[in-house]
Protein backbone atom coordinates (compact mmCIF):
# COMPACT_ATOMS: atom_id res chain seq x y z
CA UNK A 1 0.00 0.00 0.00
CA UNK A 2 1.06 3.65 -0.95
CA UNK A 3 2.10 5.76 2.73
CA UNK A 4 1.20 9.21 2.37
CA UNK A 5 3.89 11.34 4.07
CA UNK A 6 2.98 14.89 3.11
CA UNK A 7 2.92 16.98 5.65
CA UNK A 8 -0.04 19.51 4.32
CA UNK A 9 -2.55 17.77 2.03
CA UNK A 10 -4.72 20.55 2.27
CA UNK A 11 -6.59 21.33 -1.16
CA UNK A 12 -10.61 21.92 -2.52
CA UNK A 13 -12.65 18.95 -3.03
CA UNK A 14 -12.20 20.08 -6.53
CA UNK A 15 -8.34 19.20 -6.96
CA UNK A 16 -8.76 16.69 -4.94
CA UNK A 17 -11.28 14.45 -7.15
CA UNK A 18 -9.49 15.45 -9.94
CA UNK A 19 -5.87 14.33 -8.78
CA UNK A 20 -7.30 11.39 -6.83
CA UNK A 21 -10.33 9.60 -8.64
CA UNK A 22 -10.09 7.92 -11.87
CA UNK A 23 -13.21 7.11 -14.46
CA UNK A 24 -13.47 3.21 -13.43
CA UNK A 25 -11.88 3.17 -10.14
CA UNK A 26 -13.70 1.14 -6.78
CA UNK A 27 -14.51 3.09 -4.17
CA UNK A 28 -15.69 2.89 -0.54
CA UNK A 29 -17.84 4.89 1.48
CA UNK A 30 -16.09 5.36 4.93
CA UNK A 31 -18.92 6.83 6.48
CA UNK A 32 -22.30 5.06 6.27
CA UNK A 33 -26.06 6.96 7.21
CA UNK A 34 -23.82 9.81 10.01
CA UNK A 35 -21.90 11.99 8.78
CA UNK A 36 -22.06 11.48 5.25
CA UNK A 37 -19.09 12.41 2.68
CA UNK A 38 -21.29 15.11 0.77
CA UNK A 39 -19.49 17.61 -0.60
CA UNK A 40 -17.08 14.90 -2.01
CA UNK A 41 -19.53 13.03 -3.24
CA UNK A 42 -21.40 15.96 -4.92
CA UNK A 43 -17.88 16.52 -6.53
CA UNK A 44 -17.25 13.12 -8.30
CA UNK A 45 -21.32 14.15 -9.74
CA UNK A 46 -20.21 18.00 -10.59
CA UNK A 47 -16.74 16.37 -12.40
CA UNK A 48 -18.95 14.05 -13.98
CA UNK A 49 -16.62 10.88 -12.82
CA UNK A 50 -17.60 7.67 -14.91
CA UNK A 51 -17.86 3.87 -14.65
CA UNK A 52 -16.83 3.78 -10.94
CA UNK A 53 -18.14 0.49 -8.73
CA UNK A 54 -19.14 1.82 -5.43
CA UNK A 55 -19.32 -0.24 -1.82
CA UNK A 56 -21.71 1.26 0.67
CA UNK A 57 -23.15 -0.81 3.66
CA UNK A 58 -26.11 1.43 4.04
CA UNK A 59 -27.11 4.05 1.37
CA UNK A 60 -29.51 6.80 2.14
CA UNK A 61 -29.42 9.66 -0.79
CA UNK A 62 -25.81 9.24 -2.05
CA UNK A 63 -26.50 6.18 -4.16
CA UNK A 64 -29.57 7.41 -6.27
CA UNK A 65 -27.89 11.04 -6.77
CA UNK A 66 -24.62 8.93 -8.28
CA UNK A 67 -26.72 6.38 -10.41
CA UNK A 68 -29.44 9.16 -11.55
CA UNK A 69 -26.03 11.06 -12.20
CA UNK A 70 -24.49 7.65 -13.78
CA UNK A 71 -21.22 8.15 -11.89
CA UNK A 72 -21.39 4.50 -11.24
CA UNK A 73 -22.35 1.65 -12.63
CA UNK A 74 -21.25 -1.16 -10.57
CA UNK A 75 -22.69 -1.69 -6.68
CA UNK A 76 -22.03 -3.39 -4.04
CA UNK A 77 -24.76 -3.01 -0.93
CA UNK A 78 -26.20 -4.26 2.32
CA UNK A 79 -29.39 -1.77 2.26
CA UNK A 80 -30.34 1.30 -0.10
CA UNK A 81 -32.98 3.82 1.98
CA UNK A 82 -36.22 4.17 -0.25
CA UNK A 83 -39.30 6.37 0.65
CA UNK A 84 -42.82 6.24 -0.24
CA UNK A 85 -43.57 1.96 0.15
CA UNK A 86 -44.05 0.00 -2.76
CA UNK A 87 -46.15 2.13 -4.92
CA UNK A 88 -43.24 4.36 -5.88
CA UNK A 89 -40.09 3.34 -8.01
CA UNK A 90 -36.97 4.47 -6.90
CA UNK A 91 -33.79 5.33 -9.03
CA UNK A 92 -32.36 2.74 -8.02
CA UNK A 93 -34.89 -0.22 -9.31
CA UNK A 94 -34.96 2.03 -12.27
CA UNK A 95 -31.56 1.69 -13.04
CA UNK A 96 -31.35 -1.80 -12.59
CA UNK A 97 -34.20 -2.49 -14.87
CA UNK A 98 -32.58 -0.44 -17.61
CA UNK A 99 -29.35 -2.40 -17.18
CA UNK A 100 -27.41 1.12 -16.21
CA UNK A 101 -26.61 -0.31 -12.95
CA UNK A 102 -25.36 -3.83 -11.93
CA UNK A 103 -25.72 -4.97 -7.67
CA UNK A 104 -23.63 -7.53 -5.55
CA UNK A 105 -26.49 -7.74 -2.62
CA UNK A 106 -24.53 -8.33 0.66
CA UNK A 107 -25.58 -8.25 4.18
CA UNK A 108 -24.24 -5.49 6.43
CA UNK A 109 -21.93 -7.90 8.51
CA UNK A 110 -20.60 -9.74 5.20
CA UNK A 111 -19.91 -6.41 3.43
CA UNK A 112 -17.96 -4.75 6.22
CA UNK A 113 -15.99 -8.04 6.72
CA UNK A 114 -15.12 -7.74 3.07
CA UNK A 115 -13.22 -4.84 4.10
CA UNK A 116 -11.92 -5.51 6.92
CA UNK A 117 -10.38 -8.45 5.44
CA UNK A 118 -8.96 -6.19 2.68
CA UNK A 119 -7.74 -3.60 5.67
CA UNK A 120 -5.80 -6.15 7.28
CA UNK A 121 -3.82 -7.42 4.58
CA UNK A 122 -5.75 -11.19 4.49
CA UNK A 123 -7.10 -12.96 1.62
CA UNK A 124 -10.47 -13.52 3.55
CA UNK A 125 -12.05 -13.56 6.75
CA UNK A 126 -14.49 -16.06 8.18
CA UNK A 127 -18.34 -14.71 8.86
CA UNK A 128 -21.02 -16.03 10.80
CA UNK A 129 -22.70 -19.11 8.46
CA UNK A 130 -26.33 -18.66 8.84
CA UNK A 131 -26.83 -17.17 5.69
CA UNK A 132 -25.40 -19.99 3.38
CA UNK A 133 -28.42 -20.73 2.65
CA UNK A 134 -29.86 -17.54 1.93
CA UNK A 135 -30.32 -16.24 -2.06
CA UNK A 136 -27.90 -13.25 -0.70
CA UNK A 137 -25.16 -15.83 -0.69
CA UNK A 138 -26.74 -18.72 -3.50
CA UNK A 139 -27.49 -16.00 -6.18
CA UNK A 140 -24.50 -14.40 -7.69
CA UNK A 141 -23.80 -10.88 -8.95
CA UNK A 142 -21.17 -9.40 -11.40
CA UNK A 143 -19.06 -10.71 -8.64
CA UNK A 144 -19.62 -14.06 -9.48
CA UNK A 145 -17.65 -16.52 -6.98
CA UNK A 146 -15.33 -13.69 -5.63
CA UNK A 147 -17.41 -12.94 -2.54
CA UNK A 148 -18.34 -16.01 -0.26
CA UNK A 149 -16.74 -19.64 -0.37
CA UNK A 150 -17.12 -22.46 2.01
CA UNK A 151 -13.85 -23.85 3.70
CA UNK A 152 -13.27 -25.84 6.35
CA UNK A 153 -11.94 -25.01 9.65
CA UNK A 154 -8.32 -26.43 9.50
CA UNK A 155 -8.63 -27.02 13.87
CA UNK A 156 -11.91 -28.35 14.10
CA UNK A 157 -12.82 -29.75 10.29
CA UNK A 158 -16.39 -27.91 10.67
CA UNK A 159 -17.90 -26.62 7.55
CA UNK A 160 -17.03 -21.97 7.61
CA UNK A 161 -18.20 -19.74 5.42
CA UNK A 162 -15.90 -16.66 4.51
CA UNK A 163 -15.81 -13.46 2.66
CA UNK A 164 -13.03 -12.12 0.14
CA UNK A 165 -11.39 -9.19 1.32
CA UNK A 166 -11.25 -5.79 -1.00
CA UNK A 167 -9.22 -2.86 -1.22
CA UNK A 168 -10.97 -0.37 -3.24
CA UNK A 169 -8.84 2.01 -5.15
CA UNK A 170 -10.07 4.71 -2.75
CA UNK A 171 -12.47 5.75 -0.11
CA UNK A 172 -14.35 9.18 0.41
CA UNK A 173 -14.65 10.01 4.52
CA UNK A 174 -16.16 12.65 6.30
CA UNK A 175 -15.26 13.27 9.83
CA UNK A 176 -15.19 16.04 12.83
CA UNK A 177 -11.76 17.09 12.66
CA UNK A 178 -8.24 16.82 11.07
CA UNK A 179 -4.88 17.88 10.99
CA UNK A 180 -2.95 18.91 7.69
CA UNK A 181 -1.42 15.79 7.39
CA UNK A 182 -4.80 14.08 7.43
CA UNK A 183 -4.86 12.55 11.05
CA UNK A 184 -8.56 12.53 10.82
CA UNK A 185 -11.33 12.10 14.62
CA UNK A 186 -14.37 10.76 14.12
CA UNK A 187 -16.47 10.36 16.92
CA UNK A 188 -20.48 9.67 17.64
CA UNK A 189 -21.62 6.40 15.46
CA UNK A 190 -18.71 4.47 14.03
CA UNK A 191 -20.31 2.32 11.99
CA UNK A 192 -18.21 0.88 8.89
CA UNK A 193 -15.82 3.86 9.41
CA UNK A 194 -12.46 2.52 10.40
CA UNK A 195 -12.45 -0.79 8.37
CA UNK A 196 -14.17 1.05 4.91
CA UNK A 197 -10.95 3.79 5.23
CA UNK A 198 -8.17 1.03 6.25
CA UNK A 199 -9.38 -1.23 3.08
CA UNK A 200 -8.93 1.89 1.03
CA UNK A 201 -5.68 2.11 -1.02
CA UNK A 202 -6.50 6.01 -0.21
CA UNK A 203 -8.63 8.20 1.64
CA UNK A 204 -9.71 11.09 0.29
CA UNK A 205 -10.80 13.15 3.75
CA UNK A 206 -12.78 16.17 4.16
CA UNK A 207 -13.63 17.39 7.72
CA UNK A 208 -15.48 20.09 9.32
CA UNK A 209 -12.77 21.84 10.74
CA UNK A 210 -8.55 21.80 10.32
CA UNK A 211 -7.07 21.49 14.09
CA UNK A 212 -3.46 21.48 15.06
CA UNK A 213 -1.23 18.55 15.12
CA UNK A 214 -1.19 19.42 19.06
CA UNK A 215 -4.99 18.66 19.02
CA UNK A 216 -4.69 15.17 17.72
CA UNK A 217 -2.08 14.17 19.77
CA UNK A 218 -3.50 15.40 23.02
CA UNK A 219 -6.60 12.99 21.34
CA UNK A 220 -5.08 10.09 19.97
CA UNK A 221 -7.68 7.97 20.97
CA UNK A 222 -10.33 9.36 18.38
CA UNK A 223 -8.04 9.13 15.20
CA UNK A 224 -9.89 6.68 13.21
CA UNK A 225 -7.98 7.36 10.20
CA UNK A 226 -4.10 8.19 10.38
CA UNK A 227 -2.25 10.75 7.91
CA UNK A 228 -0.45 7.59 6.14
CA UNK A 229 -3.57 6.50 4.31
CA UNK A 230 -5.19 10.14 3.69
CA UNK A 231 -3.78 11.50 0.47
CA UNK A 232 -6.33 14.20 0.33
CA UNK A 233 -7.65 16.86 3.46
CA UNK A 234 -10.14 19.21 2.41
CA UNK A 235 -11.57 21.94 4.90
CA UNK A 236 -15.14 21.15 4.39
CA UNK A 237 -17.79 22.90 7.08
CA UNK A 238 -21.40 21.91 6.77
CA UNK A 239 -19.40 18.51 4.28
CA UNK A 240 -22.27 16.38 5.32
CA UNK A 241 -24.88 18.01 5.16
CA UNK A 242 -27.99 17.50 5.07
CA UNK A 243 -26.81 14.20 7.64
CA UNK A 244 -25.59 14.92 11.12
CA UNK A 245 -22.22 15.45 12.63
CA UNK A 246 -22.04 15.22 16.38
CA UNK A 247 -20.74 18.56 17.66
CA UNK A 248 -21.47 20.15 14.78
CA UNK A 249 -25.08 19.77 13.22
CA UNK A 250 -27.85 17.78 13.33
CA UNK A 251 -30.11 15.56 10.43
CA UNK A 252 -32.22 18.50 7.94
CA UNK A 253 -35.09 16.19 7.47
CA UNK A 254 -36.99 18.63 5.19
CA UNK A 255 -34.01 19.39 3.34
CA UNK A 256 -33.69 15.80 2.14
CA UNK A 257 -37.35 15.21 2.25
CA UNK A 258 -37.00 17.68 -1.08
CA UNK A 259 -34.64 15.01 -2.72
CA UNK A 260 -36.43 12.18 -1.67
CA UNK A 261 -39.96 13.58 -2.81
CA UNK A 262 -37.65 14.37 -6.17
CA UNK A 263 -37.08 11.33 -6.81
CA UNK A 264 -40.97 10.34 -7.37
CA UNK A 265 -39.84 10.62 -11.58
CA UNK A 266 -36.49 11.01 -13.08
CA UNK A 267 -37.08 14.78 -14.44
CA UNK A 268 -37.61 15.59 -11.29
CA UNK A 269 -34.63 14.09 -9.20
CA UNK A 270 -32.62 15.03 -12.37
CA UNK A 271 -33.58 18.57 -12.01
CA UNK A 272 -32.82 19.02 -8.25
CA UNK A 273 -29.58 17.57 -8.50
CA UNK A 274 -28.79 20.41 -11.42
CA UNK A 275 -30.17 22.82 -8.80
CA UNK A 276 -28.29 21.92 -5.69
CA UNK A 277 -25.39 19.88 -7.13
CA UNK A 278 -24.10 20.81 -10.14
CA UNK A 279 -25.15 24.71 -10.06
CA UNK A 280 -23.33 25.52 -6.45
CA UNK A 281 -19.81 25.57 -7.94
CA UNK A 282 -18.56 24.04 -4.00
CA UNK A 283 -19.95 23.58 -0.69
CA UNK A 284 -19.61 26.94 0.46
CA UNK A 285 -21.97 27.40 -2.43
CA UNK A 286 -24.55 25.15 -1.86
CA UNK A 287 -25.21 26.52 1.64
CA UNK A 288 -25.15 30.21 0.04
CA UNK A 289 -27.88 28.94 -2.00
CA UNK A 290 -29.33 26.98 0.70
CA UNK A 291 -29.19 30.16 3.02
CA UNK A 292 -31.03 32.25 0.03
CA UNK A 293 -33.79 29.86 -0.47
CA UNK A 294 -34.50 29.29 3.18
CA UNK A 295 -33.20 31.44 5.04
CA UNK A 296 -29.64 31.50 7.40
CA UNK A 297 -32.21 31.05 10.56
CA UNK A 298 -33.45 27.84 8.68
CA UNK A 299 -29.79 26.37 8.87
CA UNK A 300 -29.15 27.77 12.18
CA UNK A 301 -31.29 25.72 13.96
CA UNK A 302 -29.67 22.24 12.62
CA UNK A 303 -26.84 23.88 14.44
CA UNK A 304 -25.79 21.80 17.30
CA UNK A 305 -26.13 22.14 21.19
CA UNK A 306 -23.25 21.01 22.66
CA UNK A 307 -22.89 17.88 24.98
CA UNK A 308 -19.10 17.58 26.09
CA UNK A 309 -16.96 14.27 26.41
CA UNK A 310 -14.94 14.93 29.40
CA UNK A 311 -11.47 14.80 28.16
CA UNK A 312 -8.89 11.82 29.11
CA UNK A 313 -5.89 12.62 31.05
CA UNK A 314 -2.80 10.91 29.68
CA UNK A 315 -0.75 12.46 32.16
CA UNK A 316 2.15 10.53 33.82
CA UNK A 317 5.07 11.04 36.01
CA UNK A 318 6.64 12.46 33.20
CA UNK A 319 9.72 12.21 35.55
CA UNK A 320 10.96 8.78 36.34
CA UNK A 321 14.57 9.65 35.25
CA UNK A 322 14.62 12.10 38.16
CA UNK A 323 15.81 11.55 41.92
CA UNK A 324 14.42 12.38 45.06
CA UNK A 325 16.94 15.73 44.60
CA UNK A 326 15.27 16.09 41.31
CA UNK A 327 18.20 15.25 39.62
CA UNK A 328 18.04 13.31 35.91
CA UNK A 329 20.03 10.41 36.67
CA UNK A 330 20.89 9.88 33.21
CA UNK A 331 22.33 13.75 32.60
CA UNK A 332 23.21 14.67 35.67
CA UNK A 333 21.16 18.11 35.86
CA UNK A 334 18.69 19.50 37.69
CA UNK A 335 15.51 20.66 36.00
CA UNK A 336 16.06 24.18 36.33
CA UNK A 337 19.82 23.60 35.03
CA UNK A 338 18.40 22.00 32.03
CA UNK A 339 16.15 24.10 31.20
CA UNK A 340 18.74 26.77 31.40
CA UNK A 341 20.76 24.76 29.33
CA UNK A 342 18.29 24.30 26.66
CA UNK A 343 17.78 28.36 26.85
CA UNK A 344 21.23 28.69 26.17
CA UNK A 345 21.93 25.88 23.28
CA UNK A 346 18.46 25.78 21.75
CA UNK A 347 16.97 23.31 21.12
CA UNK A 348 19.16 19.65 21.23
CA UNK A 349 17.13 18.07 18.45
CA UNK A 350 16.39 19.77 14.91
CA UNK A 351 13.35 19.10 13.27
CA UNK A 352 14.81 18.97 10.27
CA UNK B 1 -61.90 2.12 26.78
CA UNK B 2 -62.31 5.00 24.14
CA UNK B 3 -58.88 5.60 23.91
CA UNK B 4 -58.01 6.04 20.19
CA UNK B 5 -54.97 4.50 18.71
CA UNK B 6 -53.36 4.10 15.36
CA UNK B 7 -52.86 0.24 14.12
CA UNK B 8 -48.57 1.59 14.58
CA UNK B 9 -49.65 2.31 18.24
CA UNK B 10 -50.82 -1.12 18.59
CA UNK B 11 -47.91 -2.82 17.04
CA UNK B 12 -45.50 -0.81 18.77
CA UNK B 13 -47.09 -1.84 22.12
CA UNK B 14 -47.74 -4.95 21.46
CA UNK B 15 -44.17 -5.72 20.25
CA UNK B 16 -42.28 -3.58 23.59
CA UNK B 17 -44.04 -6.47 26.11
CA UNK B 18 -42.00 -9.52 24.12
CA UNK B 19 -38.71 -7.66 25.48
CA UNK B 20 -38.31 -8.75 29.19
CA UNK B 21 -36.00 -6.40 31.70
CA UNK B 22 -32.00 -6.77 31.42
CA UNK B 23 -32.46 -8.26 28.02
CA UNK B 24 -30.27 -7.22 25.24
CA UNK B 25 -31.48 -5.79 22.16
CA UNK B 26 -31.36 -4.82 18.75
CA UNK B 27 -33.45 -2.14 17.20
CA UNK B 28 -33.60 -2.02 13.86
CA UNK B 29 -34.38 0.36 11.27
CA UNK B 30 -38.19 1.72 11.42
CA UNK B 31 -41.34 1.12 13.40
CA UNK B 32 -39.23 -1.73 15.65
CA UNK B 33 -37.02 0.84 17.23
CA UNK B 34 -40.26 2.25 19.23
CA UNK B 35 -41.11 -0.90 20.61
CA UNK B 36 -37.74 -1.31 22.39
CA UNK B 37 -37.42 2.26 23.35
CA UNK B 38 -41.28 2.26 24.86
CA UNK B 39 -40.22 -1.11 26.44
CA UNK B 40 -36.98 0.27 28.36
CA UNK B 41 -39.64 3.41 29.37
CA UNK B 42 -41.49 1.26 31.09
CA UNK B 43 -41.32 -2.37 31.87
CA UNK B 44 -37.80 -3.06 31.14
CA UNK B 45 -35.56 -0.03 32.50
CA UNK B 46 -32.59 -1.77 32.87
CA UNK B 47 -32.81 -3.52 29.22
CA UNK B 48 -29.87 -2.82 27.24
CA UNK B 49 -30.41 -1.17 23.56
CA UNK B 50 -27.86 -1.48 20.86
CA UNK B 51 -27.69 -0.44 17.40
CA UNK B 52 -25.66 -2.18 14.65
CA UNK B 53 -24.24 1.45 14.00
CA UNK B 54 -21.48 0.50 17.03
CA UNK B 55 -23.79 1.55 19.61
CA UNK B 56 -24.80 0.11 23.01
CA UNK B 57 -26.19 0.91 25.84
CA UNK B 58 -28.09 3.59 24.11
CA UNK B 59 -30.69 6.00 26.32
CA UNK B 60 -32.78 7.60 23.57
CA UNK B 61 -34.86 10.76 24.62
CA UNK B 62 -37.64 10.22 21.83
CA UNK B 63 -37.76 7.24 18.59
CA UNK B 64 -34.76 7.43 16.64
CA UNK B 65 -35.53 7.77 13.27
CA UNK B 66 -32.04 5.75 11.76
CA UNK B 67 -29.68 3.54 13.36
CA UNK B 68 -27.48 6.29 13.96
CA UNK B 69 -29.66 9.12 15.54
CA UNK B 70 -27.78 11.08 17.43
CA UNK B 71 -31.03 11.05 19.43
CA UNK B 72 -29.51 7.89 20.57
CA UNK B 73 -25.60 9.10 21.19
CA UNK B 74 -26.64 12.05 23.89
CA UNK B 75 -24.94 9.66 26.61
CA UNK B 76 -24.07 5.89 25.59
CA UNK B 77 -21.95 3.59 27.48
CA UNK B 78 -20.34 1.09 24.28
CA UNK B 79 -18.86 3.21 20.86
CA UNK B 80 -18.08 0.26 19.15
CA UNK B 81 -18.56 -0.63 15.37
CA UNK B 82 -20.51 -3.03 13.06
CA UNK B 83 -17.92 -5.86 12.85
CA UNK B 84 -17.73 -5.61 16.77
CA UNK B 85 -21.70 -5.68 17.22
CA UNK B 86 -21.98 -8.94 14.81
CA UNK B 87 -18.93 -10.72 16.35
CA UNK B 88 -18.31 -9.75 19.83
CA UNK B 89 -21.39 -8.72 20.75
CA UNK B 90 -24.35 -11.43 18.45
CA UNK B 91 -22.31 -13.94 17.72
CA UNK B 92 -21.11 -14.26 21.40
CA UNK B 93 -25.01 -14.80 22.61
CA UNK B 94 -25.44 -11.61 24.31
CA UNK B 95 -28.27 -10.58 22.29
CA UNK B 96 -31.52 -11.55 23.62
CA UNK B 97 -33.89 -10.01 21.07
CA UNK B 98 -34.23 -8.54 18.34
CA UNK B 99 -37.01 -6.32 16.75
CA UNK B 100 -36.79 -6.13 12.86
CA UNK B 101 -39.50 -4.57 10.68
CA UNK B 102 -40.71 -7.24 7.79
CA UNK B 103 -41.03 -6.65 3.77
CA UNK B 104 -42.45 -10.33 3.11
CA UNK B 105 -42.44 -12.71 5.20
CA UNK B 106 -43.73 -17.10 5.13
CA UNK B 107 -45.20 -18.95 7.84
CA UNK B 108 -41.71 -19.99 9.14
CA UNK B 109 -40.65 -17.19 9.60
CA UNK B 110 -38.42 -16.64 6.93
CA UNK B 111 -38.28 -13.09 5.47
CA UNK B 112 -37.32 -11.48 1.91
CA UNK B 113 -35.86 -7.53 2.58
CA UNK B 114 -34.88 -7.61 -1.15
CA UNK B 115 -37.08 -7.78 -4.10
CA UNK B 116 -40.91 -7.80 -4.91
CA UNK B 117 -41.47 -10.22 -7.96
CA UNK B 118 -38.98 -12.46 -9.42
CA UNK B 119 -35.17 -11.41 -8.78
CA UNK B 120 -34.39 -11.63 -12.53
CA UNK B 121 -37.54 -9.54 -13.57
CA UNK B 122 -38.44 -7.97 -10.41
CA UNK B 123 -41.18 -4.84 -9.76
CA UNK B 124 -39.76 -3.16 -6.64
CA UNK B 125 -36.47 -3.10 -5.43
CA UNK B 126 -36.21 -3.16 -1.83
CA UNK B 127 -34.35 -1.79 0.98
CA UNK B 128 -32.50 -4.92 0.79
CA UNK B 129 -30.68 -7.27 3.67
CA UNK B 130 -29.09 -4.78 5.97
CA UNK B 131 -28.64 -6.46 9.35
CA UNK B 132 -31.78 -8.68 9.34
CA UNK B 133 -30.17 -12.35 7.70
CA UNK B 134 -27.47 -12.18 11.01
CA UNK B 135 -29.66 -10.75 13.53
CA UNK B 136 -32.70 -12.77 13.18
CA UNK B 137 -30.37 -16.13 12.74
CA UNK B 138 -28.15 -15.69 15.92
CA UNK B 139 -30.29 -13.24 18.30
CA UNK B 140 -31.99 -15.38 21.22
CA UNK B 141 -35.87 -14.35 20.01
CA UNK B 142 -36.94 -12.35 17.41
CA UNK B 143 -39.69 -10.11 17.60
CA UNK B 144 -40.96 -9.67 13.72
CA UNK B 145 -43.55 -6.41 12.92
CA UNK B 146 -45.55 -6.15 9.46
CA UNK B 147 -48.47 -3.33 9.14
CA UNK B 148 -50.70 -5.57 6.67
CA UNK B 149 -49.72 -7.96 4.31
CA UNK B 150 -49.82 -12.01 4.30
CA UNK B 151 -47.77 -14.79 4.91
CA UNK B 152 -46.72 -15.96 1.72
CA UNK B 153 -46.49 -19.71 0.15
CA UNK B 154 -43.13 -18.65 -1.58
CA UNK B 155 -40.99 -15.89 -0.66
CA UNK B 156 -39.95 -13.83 -4.02
CA UNK B 157 -35.83 -13.70 -2.96
CA UNK B 158 -34.72 -15.55 0.21
CA UNK B 159 -33.14 -12.81 2.29
CA UNK B 160 -32.90 -13.80 6.22
CA UNK B 161 -33.41 -17.38 7.02
CA UNK B 162 -36.08 -17.80 10.06
CA UNK B 163 -37.00 -21.60 10.74
CA UNK B 164 -37.02 -22.44 6.75
CA UNK B 165 -38.97 -25.58 6.92
CA UNK B 166 -40.60 -25.73 10.25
Amino acid sequence: MEKFMDADKRMTAREAVARFVRDGDSFVFANCLYCMPLALTHELIRQGKKNLMAFQQGGIEEIDQLILSEVIDRLVIAYNFRAGGPRIVSPLDRALKGGKVVIEEMTNHTLLSMMKAGAMGYPFLPVLPGIKVTDVVRRRGFLGDQRFAEIRDPFTGAEMLVVKGYNPDFALMHVQRADRAGNGQLWGAMINSKWAALAAKKVILSCEEIVETEVIMSSPHLTIVPAHKVCAVVECPWGAHPSEVLGHYDYDFPFRALFVGSCANPDGARAWIDEWIRGPADRQAYIDQYCRRFGKKTLDAFRAKPFKSVPADYGSTFSLDWDEEGRSRTMGLTMAEFIAMLGEKGALIDGN
Amino acid sequence: MGTKYTIQELIVARAAKELHDREFVVIGQGIAMAAGVLARKTHAPNAVILTEAGLLGIDPFKVPLHIADPTCTRGFTYSCDMIDIFTTVLNQGYVDATFLGVGQIDRYGNMNSSYLGDPDAFSIRMTGAGGAPEFVGYAGRAILTMSGGTFVEKLDYFTSPGYLTG
